[in-house]
């Protein structure tokens, strides 16, 4: 059955979690930082689209949203 | 729970067309996506040292691959040390299981954790019941640890971070020997959860 999460280019990835209230607030070489009041710090090295299911697991893993919440943040975008 | 600190555990996924992404529990928030093992590799070694402070020659590697199965992600996450070997048969020998009407029925039957993903974790005797709860972090998350006892069957059992079952089940910390208890104990035990707790 096809993943109902879309692929991200990292652009879109970072307006997904901008949509959270996530602003980055430093870049160090391959790397950018964001932050947001009340949510975990996320570091992110992204150089190409993500996938179905690497969108997943990001949203779910790392930035601790359910998987109702990281779809309804992926879709927005 | 372990007295000790939980090691850093870094997930290296490969999924179809090469494309490679890394995670781990333990550096809150890291997520790094790439074309290559080797380069991905390299980025979390690097951004570890210069965001979390952390010594990479210290992490545990894992290599994970992931199919499709119905609604959700069988994922097999083989860690990269000496016993990598012995961990890949096991996989083999998980595999041949799955051919098995009744194994398929009851391993594909356990929960998924909270990505909707089934992580099969291919154990050798000496792994510890510790080891296996530092890889259920947050709530929602389940690992199933499995070992051959023969050339087509494997003894499995799920590792949750916390409980909300009727069935039998064991927190780690109700072990008699603890964090330290070995797979081969486990496989003594008549429980089939071992809860972090």
């Amino acid at each position: 059955m096809p993943s109902p999460f879309p692929a991200l280019t990292p652009r879109k990835l970072e307006r997904a979690i901008e949509s959270l209230g996530y602003r980055c607030v430093r870049q160090e070489g391959s790397h950018k930082v964001f932050k947001a009041p009340g949510r975990r710090n996320l570091v992110l090295s992204i150089s190409r689209e993500l996938s179905a299911n690497e969108v997943k697991n990001f949203l779910v893993r790392q930035a601790g949203l359910t998987l109702e919440e990281a779809l309804e943040v992926a879709l927005s975008v | 729970m372990s007295d000790r600190p939980d090691r850093v555990h870094v997930y290296v996924r490969t999924e179809i067309e090469e494309k490679v992404s890394a995670w781990s529990p333990q550096l809150h928030g890291l997520f790094v996506a790439d074309w290559s093992i080797a380069e991905v590799g390299r980025l979390v070694a690097e951004i570890a040292r210069a965001e979390y402070q952390a010594d990479p020659d210290n992490f545990l590697w894992y290599d994970e691959r992931i199919d499709d199965v119905d609604d959700y992600h069988l994922v097999r996450r083989l860690l990269m040390d000496k016993h990598a070997e012995d961990r890949l048969q096991a996989l083999r020998i998980l595999d041949s299981s799955l051919q098995i009407r009744r194994q398929r029925d009851e391993i594909l039957s356990y929960p998924r954790d909270r990505a909707n993903e089934l992580v099969i974790v291919p154990c050798v005797g000496a792994d510890s019941a510790g080891w296996l709860v530092e890889q259920v972090t947050e709530p929602g998350d389940a690992i199933l640890a499995i070992t051959p006892v023969t050339d087509s069957t494997v003894w499995a059992m799920q590792v949750v971070n916390s409980i909300e079952l009727s069935v039998p089940y064991r927190y780690v910390t109700d072990l008699v020997g603890g964090p330290e208890t070995t797979v081969t104990e486990l496989m003594e035990t008549p429980d089939r959860i071992l809860v972090r707790g």
